[in-house]
């Protein structure tokens, strides 16, 4: 890339300091105090010994902890892949739509984050509850006799997990979607490629950089999540957030749980690494050098 | 309309019209055929409907009412995979996440071909365009031109009986798409394939076509070849829309021994001379008279005053002759032509304009008139006085080479 004023300029414009200082006090030196915690000892009364103890990571890889991460992947991947499904057809509706329906689409898909999620999901339990509007529905119409259990259970979970998460996979694959030219699919039409061949050979490539941007956004908080667990899955089952939560506030094990928080946060962190290096190699990141490329005088 | 001759025909339309929505007929009756292994290209302004034709051709989109025939066989309710036509799109198309070989092997891996043929085939291909080198390129890396090559094998590759060509060149600069339109009329030659060449470029349908459809408004207003489009347009329209053109609107006042007499409100009374065999319109009918720039001749004197000018060849030679102030300054402001062989306008000339070969002048015959346009052959100094902007001239220039028009 040819070297523009910005990319020259040397030293550090003013304006980033604000921001710089709010990530250094809030994320940098919290994180930092986590990772020194999960390399103590903690005390006979949970208090924090000061010297170095490798133990708690060893404990994370115990059975029983490591059921529990098992479990969470799980979720996540059940999460993530479901959205995938449900949001992908959605997306690619809204960017094939006209200007009105795809802003209303758009819309209906923000709306639900105007109301804390907290209440959000206590809201969502009283519509899957024994008398909440979905078992009513499902009884006027006579299609069920007893009342089906959805929440308090893996169902509630998913359902919760699906229904808060679903806007994070909409948004980057409508962003991906959006901006492909769909004269792409005439062309593989025109060259007789079958619906099927059009859809794996040229959508699915072309929109794999949203694909997996969405799958990140959801995969990675989905992991950690554990306010849906808590209240849609009753008391049931154990994931990583819930236990981290417990670890630090039920049995006061803070070297221990900033040993899980800790491999949580190089999980996201690999995770990510692994995406931006992929990004320099997707075709849509290709696709916008090109156009800018383009723009430029053609030499013959 | 059309000479049916014994060439065969690749392609026809019978009265087809195509609505997306019910009150706008985007594409209206449209009737014409193309000869197997013509070069034949739709002209007409941006939104006339020549997507549109492409895609019915094609079979991306099907006609509202109507037949399309290819081959002699109707072809409405074809998949558009089993037409054998293949499409080269408005700004490429080309798929970005596959490189030059595989874009142009698309085709040919949807049919399951041998990997084997595919490299073949695509090889030749890239090779017929100098571009085998390039195979493993990216898309974005290639150059305006060069992406116009690719998309144009792509299509070709697959060997289609008739390559619909959707403005191919539009997005290319001057220079580079001067040096496309050779390399397609080269390959439309060496392949035989019949080309379908939409374009809103008047010169790129003139050079490159064997025959060209003038569309307006979901109509065609006019078939033939290129010179015939241009020295007979049949419309007010075409003679607009291909070339440079001088119309005056009237009413057909006389029509006799092939010579049309047309009273125009602006201009007075000029006279056109009717191709052989065309009959005159109905006397009191509104036409116009179509005149092309380079027709006409401009004169110092009027020919009325020298009748060795009045029978000067008409072959677009153009002679200037320095006439006495007197006999200027005598004319009056509209002159009327002597006789109904030649027309004669007089004005003051506005703007000259050097284009090397050629100089354009424009001359205001009054103030109801748009400026007449005259394109005049450079030649020596000696032979050709020097044209003064403001001063006043006569405009003169045969009836055989103005026509007449409908619709005006
Ligand atoms: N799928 C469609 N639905 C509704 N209207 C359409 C559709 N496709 C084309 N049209 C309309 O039909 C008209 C003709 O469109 P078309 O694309 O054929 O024009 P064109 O001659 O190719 O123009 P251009 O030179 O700008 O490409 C336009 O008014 C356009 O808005
Ligand atoms: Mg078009």
């Amino acid at each position: 890339m040819e070297p523009t004023a910005f990319t020259k300029q040397q030293k550090t414009p003013a304006f980033i300091f604000p921001s710089l200082g709010w990530f250094i006090f809030f994320l940098i030196i919290p994180l930092g105090i986590v990772v020194a915690f999960s390399l103590m000892h903690k005390g006979a009364y949970g208090q924090i010994e000061y010297r170095l103890d490798l133990g708690n990571f060893a404990r994370v890889f115990e059975p029983i902890y490591l059921k529990t991460v098992f479990r969470s992947l799980l979720l996540a991947a059940f999460t993530a892949g479901t959205c995938l499904v449900l949001a992908y057809p959605l997306a690619y509706l809204m960017a094939r739509s006209g200007d009105m329906l795809k802003k209303l689409i758009l819309a209906l898909v923000i709306v639900p984050f105007w109301t804390n999620f907290v209440i959000r999901i206590y809201a969502l339990k009283l519509v899957l509850g024994e008398n909440g509007l979905i078992n009513q529905l499902l009884r006027e119409l006579h299609l069920i006799a007893a009342p089906l259990q959805l929440t308090d259970n893996l169902i509630g979970v998913g359902i919760g997990m699906i229904y808060n998460y679903l806007p994070f996979m909409v948004l980057p694959l409508f962003v991906a979607l959006d901006k492909l030219d769909f004269t792409l699919l005439d062309a593989a039409y025109d060259l007789g490629a079958s619906r099927v061949q059009m859809a794996l050979k040229v959508l699915l490539p072309l929109s794999l950089p949203g694909i997996v941007t969405g799958s990140i956004f959801v995969f990675i908080p989905a992991f950690g999540e554990f306010v849906i667990p808590d209240l849609m899955g009753g008391s049931q089952s154990m994931y990583v957030g819930t236990l981290i939560t417990e670890t630090f506030l039920k049995s006061r094990d803070w070297p221990f749980g900033s040993a899980m928080s800790t491999l949580l946060v190089l999980m996201a962190m690999v995770s990510f690494v692994i995406v931006l290096s992929r990004a320099s190699r997707d075709p849509a990141a290709r696709e916008m050098r090109g156009k800018r490329a383009e723009a430029g005088p053609v030499h013959v | 309309m059309i000479v049916e001759t014994m060439t065969a025909l690749a392609l026809e339309f019978e009265n087809v019209t195509k609505l997306f929505t019910a009150d706008k007929k985007v594409v209206d009756k449209l009737s014409f055929s193309v000869r197997e292994g013509e070069f034949f290209s739709i002209l007409g302004p941006s939104g006339c409907g020549k997507t549109t034709c492409l895609r019915m051709i094609s079979g991306l989109e099907k006609p509202s009412t109507g037949v399309i025939r290819m081959n002699g066989k109707v072809v409405n309710d074809v998949h558009p995979h089993k037409r054998n036509v293949h499409m080269v799109f408005q700004k490429y198309a080309l798929f970005p996440h596959l490189n030059v070989f595989d874009n142009v092997a698309f085709g040919l891996r949807m049919k399951k071909r041998p990997e084997r043929e595919i490299r073949d085939r695509v090889t030749r291909m890239l090779k017929m365009v100098s571009m085998e080198d390039y195979a493993k390129r990216s898309i974005q890396q290639l150059s305006g031109g060069e992406q116009q090559r690719v998309a144009l094998v792509r299509s070709l590759v697959n060997e289609p009986a008739i390559l619909l060509l959707d403005e191919p060149l539009g997005a290319l600069d001057l220079k580079l798409r001067e040096q496309m339109q050779q390399e397609l009329a080269t390959i439309q030659k060496q392949l035989g394939t019949t080309f379908i060449f939409v374009t809103h470029d008047q010169w790129e349908a003139l050079t490159l076509s064997d025959r060209i459809a003038i569309m307006n408004r979901g109509k065609i207003e006019q078939i033939g070849t290129p010179a015939e489009v241009y020295e007979q347009p049949n419309t007010a329209f075409v003679s607009r829309f291909v070339g440079t053109t001088n119309l005056f609107k009237g009413k057909l006042i006389a029509a006799s021994n092939g010579i049309c007499s047309i009273q125009t409100e602006e201009a007075g009374l000029l006279h056109t001379r009717l191709e052989d065999g065309r009959l005159p319109p109905p006397e009191g009918v509104a036409v116009g008279l179509v005149v092309r720039p380079e027709k006409i001749r401009i004169r110092v004197t009027s020919p009325s005053h020298s009748p060795a000018a009045a029978s000067a060849p008409a072959n677009g030679g153009v002679l200037i002759e320095v006439g006495s102030g007197a006999a200027i300054t005598a004319a009056p402001s509209v002159a009327v032509a002597p006789q109904p062989s030649i027309n004669v306008l007089r004005g003051t000339l506005l703007e000259r304009t050097y284009f090397g070969a050629t100089t354009q002048v424009r001359l205001k015959i009054n103030d109801q008139l748009p400026p007449l346009i005259a394109l005049l052959a450079n030649q020596a100094a000696t032979k050709m006085p020097a044209l003064k902007v403001g001063e006043r001239y006569y405009a003169v220039w045969d009836a055989a080479d103005s026509v007449l028009v409908q619709d005006a």
